[in-house]
């Protein structure tokens, strides 16, 4: 039982695309905290990157399937896949889905909250795989940019890389979706630039007992 | 095939570490079922026996993560390390065994018998506490480790923290002490009567009173007594009797704590079982949830299923957190003066003893 356990764990790490180095925490003192707002101009728009994604990929398949016929050799044409670059592509359109980004950073941890997704949390002490319910996480700086790995079963693996424009005028999050069987991985690069929250009529809360409870211009309603 | 062999390393590591989740704990996968224990209460039959007070000590709390950004979970540590003496001071008063049972920053020197505990996991699922007492004389009465788990049953209907899911944790640490009481004879309860008093009076003045008192290893014994008509020693009794008033104050303070954070304490554990629970079922579920595996439809499946349990980290991180603002410090007048209830307290105390001693010397010139 236990080296079967071993055994999934390496088959699952292996899964991993190994771009990220182990490095003191944050050693380029970058900080990524603030309100970020997805910046649709600058952002990849899925459905496009998909159809280029698509086209290319079958123009790939179909140059190779031209050379193997000239060479006498038979390729089955289901080997290139091309479909799978749409599932993958909507998979990571899912999985990026995130318009909002709610950033708070110490000098030993960030919590990156994501408007109707779970936050990506990095404790910058304790920066080595974390087994999770479900599959295994981890965080880690490369350079001064911070990468979020994700294995999950079945050879599905998310890859999120952080990185902040020096002037603090963007943040973009390179989001990559790899799956066993499928040979090339999709990447979805989502930029976000800042924005002040505005200060809305509500005022609320959150408290255990009380759940959410709200006040509008001070007063209880 | 040296980046193999690192991967390897790798998945040894976590898998012999653990790789630190937020629930780390060792025993998770053999928790023992739960075991009703009743409360056994006082009977008239030993009424004539002295009663005996017993003093609980905060307790300390055994961290495995304050390094880590799950250190919310030290503050929920903080309440209830003040906040669980408080249950085990309320079950002691039901058994009725006891005469004053209080809840103290330290161990009291006052008291015959001192209770100390650790809490070693707590998690609403799970509550280990290590618990150690021993009386005036330095003779331990109890050094054991108290655990015990929750079900369903426990949160079945809405929490409320006069009902607390680890009752019969406390029950046992009860029973446990009332039984090894049950062996000490009226001569036993005398004596230990007296040594607390003198090692009060020691506290105060060790050149009147240390002579009465040799101690060995931790093993204290009585070598006699001072007359009770001794002006010093009726000095010591008034200012004992003030240091009792002294320690009542600080007993309600820990009592106006329970009743403060107790509600927000219970809904907190309350979710915390829901989210472990709902996470430990999570585990057993197949991810992919009877989709054809390799589809698309099951990878978006097992997708879905791990942003379920990392909402449900992020709902119980949220409440810790929110339970750290809940429960702030308490800021309350104690003899005079305004004191903070967290940490301060500590050294109130210690104040309170440095002004008594000072007091005692003015008044008796020692």
């Amino acid at each position: 039982m236990v080296i079967v356990r071993l055994l999934v764990w390496v088959v699952l790490v292996a899964l991993i695309p190994v771009r990220v180095t182990a490095e003191a925490p944050n050693r380029h003192n970058v900080d990524f905290s603030g309100s970020w707002e997805l910046d649709y101009q600058l952002s990849d728009h899925p459905s496009e990157k998909i159809r280029y994604l698509y086209i290319q990929a079958r123009a790939q398949a179909e140059r190779a399937a031209e050379r193997a016929q000239k060479s006498g050799r038979y390729v089955d044409p289901r080997i290139f896949n091309v479909q799978s670059v749409v599932g993958l592509g909507r998979l990571t359109e899912k999985i990026a889905q995130a318009t909002v980004l709610t950033i708070t950073q110490e000098d030993d941890h960030i919590v990156i909250s994501r408007n109707d997704d779970f936050a990506l949390v990095c404790d910058f002490g304790e920066m080595g795989w974390k087994e999770n319910a479900i599959g295994i996480e981890g965080c880690a700086w490369d350079e001064d940019q911070l990468a979020f790995q994700i294995a999950l079963p079945d050879g599905l693996s998310v890859f999120h890389q952080f990185s902040i424009a020096a002037d603090r005028s963007r943040i973009n999050v390179a989001t990559t979706v790899k799956v066993s069987g499928v040979s090339y991985p999709f990447t979805l690069n989502r930029v976000y630039m800042p924005f002040e929250p505005g200060e809305g009529m509500f005022e609320c809360t959150y408290t255990i007992a009380n759940q959410t409870s709200c006040t509008l211009s001070g007063r209880n309603e | 095939m040296n980046k193999l062999h690192g991967l390897v390393v790798v998945a040894l590591v976590c898998f012999l570490g653990g790789c630190g989740t937020p629930r780390t704990d060792p025993e998770q996968a053999s928790l023992p079922e739960p075991v009703d224990v009743a409360l056994v209460v006082f009977q008239d039959t030993e009424a004539d026996l002295a009663r005996l007070n017993l003093s609980i000590a905060v307790f300390d709390v055994k961290s495995e993560i304050e390094n880590s950004i799950y250190s919310s979970k030290i503050q929920v540590s903080s309440v209830e390390r003040r906040y669980l003496p408080f249950r085990l001071k309320e079950t002691l008063d039901r058994a009725g065994f006891w005469g004053a049972v209080r809840v103290m920053p330290q161990t009291d020197l006052n008291s015959e018998i001192n209770v100390k505990g650790t809490v070693l996991f707590s998690d609403g699922v799970e509550l280990r506490l290590q618990i150690l007492a021993v009386d005036a004389t330095g003779r331990v009465w109890l050094d054991r480790i108290y655990h015990d788990v929750t079900s369903d049953l426990d949160y079945s209907t809405d929490p409320s923290y006069q009902i607390d899911p680890f009752q019969d944790l406390y029950n046992r640490v009860s029973n446990d002490l009332s039984d090894m009481l049950g062996s000490y004879t009226k001569l036993d309860r005398d004596l230990l009567l007296n040594v607390a008093m003198l090692k009060y009076a020691r506290e105060l003045s060790p050149e009147t009173f240390g002579r009465y008192l040799s101690e060995d290893m931790g093993v204290i014994t009585l070598n006699g007594l001072p007359s009770e008509d001794d002006p010093l020693l009726q000095k010591v009794q008034r200012i004992r009797e003030s240091e009792y008033l002294f320690a009542d104050s600080v007993d309600q303070h820990y009592e106006s704590l329970h009743k403060q954070i107790g509600p927000t304490y219970a809904w907190w554990r309350y979710y915390s079982y829901e989210l472990i629970e709902g996470n430990r079922k999570l585990t057993k579920v197949d991810a992919t949830r009877g989709a054809t595996r390799g589809s698309w439809y099951a990878m978006e499946r097992i997708y879905k299923t791990y942003k379920e349990s990392k909402m449900n980290e992020d709902a119980l991180r949220e409440l810790t957190n929110s339970f750290d603002r809940e429960t702030e410090p308490t800021v309350a007048e104690l003899a005079g003066s305004v004191i903070r209830l967290t940490g301060t307290l500590d050294r109130q105390y210690e104040e309170w003893r440095r002004l008594l001693r000072e007091l005692y010397r003015n008044e008796t010139g020692y």
